[in-house]
């Protein structure tokens, strides 16, 4: 159906080789009707992959759908195995279940309901006339009901089957959505955004479209938005998560827990990339934020993926309610659009371009309304704040590294957290209409980007300094869209994606090879032993510091010299004033230039030193150098030896664990390390092709290539803009990479040379309450702690007594009035009218009693009575 | 000095029925023998039938039968035809009343009506 429409347009026609360019066609009726056949899916895939467009985000969450339904049908058949007696993954838990194998109604009644439905379905369609059905829905989902059928249907009824090929059915998924999704990059970058000869978006114009209900005259309409944002985004996240996925087959597959519960996590994996393939191809609110949440869902469930760990579930609570505080400011920003819509008198719309459409058409200020865009463009930011981690919001992330590696690497540092970005860049045009609005963002992401990389220079854990890091980024992603150049923070977050996830892959591979431990102050010497990983990390901390040419150098100047350009320029913002079809165009001023807005360039400059400064930290901690301690003893030491806890005991065990255990100089210098062996290709193939896109993907985004600059042209917001290699721009180059340089050197110089070592120890000594601080993450967990959790403590103790004491008490003395009033009428039932109604028996008994020797038994007195009254009744007719 | 021209008046008849009519009924309310009671109550029927019988034939109409050419005059025979409907009644209520007594003697091992005193509330 779709198709039908899209042959008739006329680029279709040139398209399909209609070379006189008439649209008309000599040729016979069989050409014409083989003309407007539906090609094959590889043709489409090449011409039309926009066409397939939503597959990209549907074959996710089909495979999510599978996994889950085929590990809830086949659920009563693993306690039953031999094989698993064992499974005791909770320990002490009772194991329960049916004892022997299941039925066959048990394996495939479902099916055979889901047959019966159909069966009826029809039997409605075919006598039901009257009923009048609407079969469109049932028919369009055909892709349910293809799913039902390989549940249900399929000839196997083991979770065993799911355990085992679960895994590769969401790997493929991806990778299926993957290829829908470059060749969609693919031909963005060929055909172009916006064709000559044809209306804005013109080639976009048959992607999916679709009502999803009407409410009398209003309509739902839902669909994919293939602008630069979402075209680039799926690409991003398709093969960030593909790689991803296929790391984590081996990764999880190593661990003991992990393996036995693998579909879930594949599972939950797929349904996370299709919520995020959500956000970043909503074309309006409402499925923007369906995905937004689904992320926060998969978030919760995949960091709390050991179930056993405690800490893990602390964690999970922790990072849900948190990005949920952004959320509640979220969702209330938009309201306030709604609220805006109100006062144009606009008819309702959840469209996001009509929604920037009536917002941007109408000065706000010039009636004394501005406070409407500055409110709601603050309260989506906070949405922003909590999911993209950004101060004060940002505690959960640390604290999510207690997931699996690989969730690490694709949700908590690559595509998830990105997400607060994306959607400011989404809603740019409400928060240019604000200067309050850029300047919080930039300030904040600011603040965040300095603030995190300090932190990051005093941290142990090797997941701990990444997610740090990956704060820091997300700050500067941040400035960027502050400071008013979208481009460059969508350009960071799309280098970013690539060479963090890379990043923690490497930590993966690392943990992997060093039986789950984490402390870098037990690594050393990485780099003879792991030379794959040690490569590929190296090219992901070359990106992250921003060493030149790595993508990480490209996009963070980019994004620095936004900063320097905004203190220097101020900005501008483009208005559109259409009077029929002439649009006007003109600047405005929106932030005015201010040498103070300097200081936001510092802190990003600081934060690059930072940044370069403790990745070759953790570089020479872990690859550099000899071994530093005595792994084998350590390891052993630790219940994560080898495999994870299982059970009460062992979490007891788990809690005991010191981490980290004690300060870097108490360690004691043995040699005996455990022996970290190189990951499997399975595992190191991903990360080769990760560095390859951390080394080369930057290039498309060159200041040098002036109107071939892909990020430029794709990714702009109103109009492009293309940077200049100009001398400046030179020259911001030049100083933030001597920055990063010199970071790079102390990083390295640190801990491995004398001087290092007791630089250090001077400056620990030197401001021992500053490093405390900074060891401590600026006590803001500790600050939340005391004036917000206490806080919300004792109003819940508060309104706990008031629940037992006044709610309780109001009820209770209901019940306490109602029974007193009971007893009350129960004397009143029992005395009063029971006497009355047994009064009135014993009048009428005593009077029976007495009438009653009357009928006396013998018939003759029965008689003599009878003739008595007929005597009686003749002597009435002689007796007038 | 009895002229059977001269029909004996109905009152004769009404007088004689009334006499046996109280015969009767002293005899059901005095005597204490079931089977004097019933033979009471057959007195009062037959009080019954000749004052049936007694008025059919002062006040019965008479009818007019033709039977082909011949026609003939015919007193009705209702109150002879009713007193022989409850003769045959009183057959069949004696016949019930023995089957009573019987009954009534085999329960109380008595036909004495003043041991007979179930007949209440």
């Amino acid at each position: 159906m779709r198709f039908q429409r899209m042959s008739s347009s006329s680029h279709e026609h040139h398209a399909r080789g209609d070379v006189d360019g008439t649209g008309t066609w000599a040729w016979s009726a069989d050409f014409q009707s083989a003309r407007n056949m539906e090609p094959g899916f590889i043709e489409k895939l090449y011409r039309y992959p926009e066409t397939l467009a939503h597959w990209i985000v549907l074959v996710p969450f089909l495979s999510f759908a599978f996994i889950t339904l085929k590990l809830a049908v086949n659920r009563n058949v693993w306690h039953a195995h031999p094989a698993h007696d064992s499974v005791g993954a909770h320990g002490s838990a009772p194991k329960t279940g049916p004892k022997g194998p299941p039925t066959v109604w048990q394996s495939y009644g479902w099916f055979l309901l889901v047959i019966a439905a159909g069966i009826v379905l029809l039997l409605i369609r075919r006598f039901g006339a009257g009923l009048l059905i609407d079969y469109g829905p049932l028919v369009r989902a055909w892709p349910i009901w293809v799913l039902v059928v390989l549940v249900f249907a399929l000839p196997n009824n083991s979770r065993k089957w799911i355990q085992k090929y679960g895994p590769y059915i969401s790997v493929g998924a991806i990778a299926f959505s993957g290829l829908i999704a470059i060749s969609l990059w693919l031909k963005t970058l060929r055909v172009g955004m916006y064709p000559a000869g044809s209306p804005d978006g013109e080639i976009w114009r048959q992607a999916f479209q679709y009502t999803w209900f009407t409410i009398g005259d209003w309509h739902l309409d839902i669909g994919l938005k293939l602008d630069g944002f979402g075209v680039f985004g799926a690409f991003m996240v398709t093969t960030v998560a593909m790689c991803i996925q296929w790391f984590s087959l081996g990764y999880m597959w190593d661990d003991e827990y992990g393996r036995k519960h693998i579909a879930r996590y594949f599972a939950e994996h797929s349904l996370f990339v299709t919520g995020m393939l959500g956000v970043v191809l909503s074309d309006n609110i409402l499925t923007f934020l369906i995905g937004w949440e689904i992320m926060g869902l998969c978030s919760y469930l995949l960091i709390g993926f050991f179930t056993f760990k405690p800490s893990a579930n602390a964690a999970q609570v922790k990072a849900f309610i948190t990005t949920r505080i952004g959320d509640v400011g979220f969702m209330l920003g938009i309201f306030l659009l709604g609220l805006m819509f109100t006062y144009t008198q606009s008819p309702i719309s959840l469209n996001i371009d009509e929604i920037r459409h009536v917002v941007t058409s109408y000065d706000w200020w010039a009636v004394n309304l501005g406070w409407l865009p500055t409110a709601a463009a603050l309260l989506i930011f906070l949405g922003a704040v909590g999911k993209s981690a950004q101060f004060p919001l940002h505690v959960w992330l640390p604290d999510a590294m207690e997931g699996p590696t690989p969730v690490s690497a694709l949700i908590h540092a690559a595509t998830m957290v990105a997400a607060g970005v994306f959607l400011v860049a989404r809603f740019f045009w409400l928060f240019e209409l604000s200067p309050t609005a850029m300047l919080t963002v930039a300030w904040i992401g600011a603040i965040t980007a300095f603030g995190a990389a300090t932190i990051g220079v005093t941290q142990y854990d090797f997941k701990r300094i990444l997610a740090y890091s990956t704060i820091s980024q997300l700050g500067y992603m941040m400035i960027g869209l502050g400071v008013g150049a979208v481009s460059a923070g969508i350009f960071h977050l799309l280098t970013h994606a690539y060479f963090k996830a890379l990043l923690f892959l490497g930590s993966g591979a690392v943990i992997y090879g060093c039986r789950h431990i984490q402390d870098i102050r037990y690594m050393g010497g990485l780099s003879k032993r792991m030379p794959i990983t040690y490569v590929t990390f190296l090219a992901g901390t070359l990106a992250l510091a921003g060493v030149f040419p790595f993508a990480g150098f490209w996009s963070k100047d980019e994004i620095l010299g936004a900063a320097f350009h905004l203190a220097q320029h101020g900005y501008r913002r483009i208005v559109e004033i259409q009077t029929g079809d002439e649009v006007a165009r003109y600047t405005t001023q929106v932030i005015a230039p201010n040498w103070g807005l300097l200081v936001i360039w510092l802190l990003g400059l600081a934060g690059a030193f930072l940044t370069a400064f403790y990745m070759f930290r953790l570089m020479s901690y872990v690859f550099l150098g000899g071994p530093k301690g005595d792994y084998e003893y350590r390891a052993k030491q630790s219940p994560d030896y080898g495999h994870h806890p299982k059970g009460e005991a062992d979490t007891k065990a788990y809690e005991a664990w010191p981490t980290p255990p004690g300060p870097f100089d108490e360690i004691e210098h043995h040699h005996g390390p455990i022996d970290p062996k190189e990951v499997p290709s399975s595992m190191w193939v991903p990360l080769v092709i990760l560095a390859l896109f951390s080394l080369l993907f930057g290039f498309i985004g060159m200041p040098f290539l002036g109107e071939h600059n892909l990020i430029s042209k794709f990714l702009h917001h109103g109009h492009p803009h293309f940077p200049v290699a100009d001398s400046q721009t030179l020259g911001l180059m030049l100083v933030s990479l001597v920055v990063v340089l010199l970071g790079v050197h102390f990083g390295l110089k640190i801990n491995n040379t004398e001087a290092g070592v007791v630089f250090k120890k001077m400056l620990k000594a030197g401001y021992p309450k500053l490093y405390r601080a900074v060891y401590n993450k600026y006590y803001v967990d500790e600050f939340y702690e005391e004036y917000v959790i206490q806080p919300v403590f004792f109003i819940v103790q508060v309104a706990r007594a008031f629940d037992n004491y006044i709610v309780d008490g109001i009820v209770n003395a209901a019940g306490w009035l109602t029974w007193q009033f009971s007893m009350l009428q129960g004397w009143w039932d029992n005395t009063v009218v029971d006497g009355l109604v047994n009064a009135v028996a014993w009048v009428v008994g005593f009077l029976s009693d007495l009438v009653k020797p009357i009928q006396s038994g013998y018939v003759q007195n029965y008689m003599m009575v009878i003739i008595v009254f007929v005597l009686f009744y003749l002597l009435t007719l002689f007796v007038r | 000095m009895i002229n059977p021209e001269v029909p004996v008046p109905v009152h004769f008849y009404i007088l004689l029925a009334t006499l046996l009519f109280c015969i009767g009924v002293f005899g059901c309310l005095a005597r204490r023998n079931a089977i004097a009671i019933l033979m009471s109550l057959e007195l009062m029927f037959n009080a019954c039938n000749i004052v049936l019988v007694a008025f059919c034939q002062r006040h019965g109409v008479t009818y007019t039968l033709q039977a082909f050419s011949r026609a003939q005059d015919i007193e009705s025979p209702v109150g002879q035809i009713y007193a022989i409907f409850v003769i045959t009644i009183a057959a069949a209520e004696a016949a019930v009343g023995l089957a009573l007594a019987i009954a009534a003697y085999r329960h109380f091992k008595s036909i004495n009506m003043e041991d007979i005193n179930i007949l209440k509330w």
